[in-house]
């Protein structure tokens, strides 16, 4: 877990280092939007077409992130998962017309095994996803979201954040000196290591309470909650922003639309259906592809205009 | 008295929510559950959230809720290497048992959201956000009686949330992922995660059983000494 606040390297964003995406500057809740309609995509269109070519655009978006490794990981640490749902399916459930095989009293339809392979697939798309989302949305992208909606509570969670690290730096320093007391986790048995543990966080929730509730006061002194506050916006909304938004939305509540009418959905049970697409249903896989695709879509348009420009 | 009407009525709110969303998903006969699984789990958190923003705070409370959930956040740390072996729902409990209901479980939520801030997100965040933070409410509804200063009743209740954090946590992609669902689904889900549900149920119960008395101290005595986040108004 080195990810804890370990070492004290500045982040990238604090040394100056901002993304060179295009869609990694858009508005919080462009890049939000977007992930949210991405994620119910995977959700709503359960269509192996839909399903294999969403996974190469999120596969590629997570590319043009340099996310290869963690992609890679990923994927690695669902195929459990994904294994495991589709062994599962045709296990826990013998409707559907097409029987492949009977033993033991089981029997395996085409329908379950289909169901098993679509879900995993849509799984695997869910977790690239999040490969992203934690690449583009960072943290405090994520509360800018909620500061004016609900500015106590990321008030709260701000601060919490905060004390993390800093709570893992103290943890450090009274484990040092509480094992001159003999109080130490790294031997023993389980049980009193976890004894050690408690102990040693005992002293921390003592030391950092008193700690916390000075900083309290302070802010008090300084006048915090005499009056309502303003709150500072680190990100501005642009025109390109709004553009976007409506696009997205527009875009995606089509397609809602065409979902809700069953296209872009393969009927499984009773009895599994046509893998066929009308024209219909071409034309929303078409509309899902771009929005999906939109980091990519982003990215080139400056990639042209750049080469077009000299 | 007004306090404890308040909390049961943002209990059930969130309750009826979340009974308005099943009905939903019960008609449409499990299509689109997935979807509709993550809308129902969202909106039904939303009352507490906002019974917690319209309260009238001062910064000594706010900072004392941060502390007690960065503090849970951070038990997952020194933790790691004993396997299963987390203290974070047992901090829930303690704290929530000394605040009550609704700091209970903005204590348990933003230590979800707050620790996965630096394990990275994932589907799995608003369930866990979920788990905790119900986690949090009924340990704070339980601690107006006086038997939950039963230290033995508490180890039970501690045990129970063990499994029944690892039931709703395998909801998200168990259940949701593999069709249809029968009582058979079910068993076969808790059967394969029966060894951690169990450590984590156990481990619940020896944090409770050894530290509950002091952790309890500490934290009324802070509750006491600063006048902070009093219920009875």
């Amino acid at each position: 877990m080195d990810v804890y606040g370990r070492s004290r390297a500045r982040s990238q964003r604090a040394s100056g280092l901002k993304s060179q995406l295009v869609f990694d500057q858009l508005n919080p809740i462009v890049i939000f939007a977007y992930y949210v309609i991405a994620i119910a995509f995977s959700m709503v269109f359960i269509h192996p077409t839909y399903l294999v070519s969403e996974l190469l655009m999120i596969i590629a978006v997570n590319l043009l992130a340099k996310n290869q490794k963690k992609t890679l990981g990923t994927l690695q640490g669902a195929l459990f998962m994904m294994l495991f749902i589709v062994v599962m399916n045709p296990i826990m459930n013998n409707h559907g017309a097409h029987v492949i095989v009977t033993f033991g009293g089981t029997v395996i339809t085409a329908e379950a095994v289909t169901y098993g392979f679509l879900m995993a697939l849509s799984l695997a798309i869910l977790m690239l996803i999040f490969v992203s989302y934690n690449q583009s949305m960072t943290n405090h992208k994520f509360l800018y979201l909620f500061v004016r909606i609900s500015p106590q509570l990321t008030l709260l969670t701000m601060i919490t954040m905060r004390f993390v690290p800093l709570f893992i730096r103290r943890f450090t320093n009274i484990k040092n000196v509480q094992r001159t007391r003999g109080v130490q986790m790294e031997i023993g048995s389980v049980r009193a290591r976890s004894h050690a543990g408690m102990r040693l966080m005992e002293v921390l929730l003592i030391n950092s309470l008193v700690d916390a509730l000075q900083t309290a006061d302070s802010m008090t002194a300084r006048g915090y909650g005499s009056q309502k506050r303003t709150s500072y916006q680190r990100y501005r909304f642009t025109q390109r922003d709004g553009w976007l938004l409506t696009l997205l939305i527009a875009g995606s509540g089509l397609c809602f639309y065409f979902a809700k009418q069953g296209i872009g959905r393969l009927a499984i049970y009773p009895m599994l259906g046509s893998i066929h697409l009308d024209q219909i249903g071409w034309l929303c896989l078409v509309l899902v592809l771009l929005i999906d695709s939109l980091p990519l879509l982003l990215e080139g348009w400056e990639y042209l205009w750049w080469t077009l420009r000299k | 008295m007004k306090a404890l009407k308040n909390s049961w009525t943002t209990f059930g709110l969130a309750f009826l929510i979340m009974a308005i969303f099943m009905l939903f998903i019960v008609t449409l006969k499990g299509q689109h559950f997935l979807i509709f699984s993550f809308i129902c789990l969202i909106t039904s958190m939303l009352p507490f959230y906002w019974r917690f923003e319209t309260r009238d705070i001062r910064a000594r409370e706010i900072i004392f809720i941060a502390v007690l959930a960065a503090i849970a956040a951070v038990t997952r740390v020194p933790f790691a290497p004993l396997p299963s072996v987390q203290p974070t729902s047992f901090v829930i409990i303690v704290s929530a048992l000394v605040l009550g209901p609704e700091s209970g479980f903005i204590v348990g939520s933003t230590a979800a959201i707050v620790s996965n801030m630096f394990l990275g997100q994932g589907p799995w965040t608003p369930w866990q956000m979920f788990c905790w933070g119900m986690m949090g409410v009924t340990a704070g509804l339980i601690s107006r009686h006086q038997w939950a200063q039963n230290k033995y009743l508490l180890c039970i209740f501690g045990f129970f949330w063990g499994f029944i954090f690892g039931w709703i946590m395998n909801l998200w992609y168990f259940v949701a992922y593999v069709n249809p669902l029968t009582i058979k689904t079910f068993i076969a889900a808790y059967v394969a995660s029966f060894y951690f549900d169990l450590a984590h149920a156990l481990s619940n119960v020896f944090f409770i059983f050894f530290f509950y008395q002091s952790w309890y101290r500490i934290i009324s005595r802070f509750k006491v000494k600063y006048g902070l986040l009093a219920e009875d108004e």
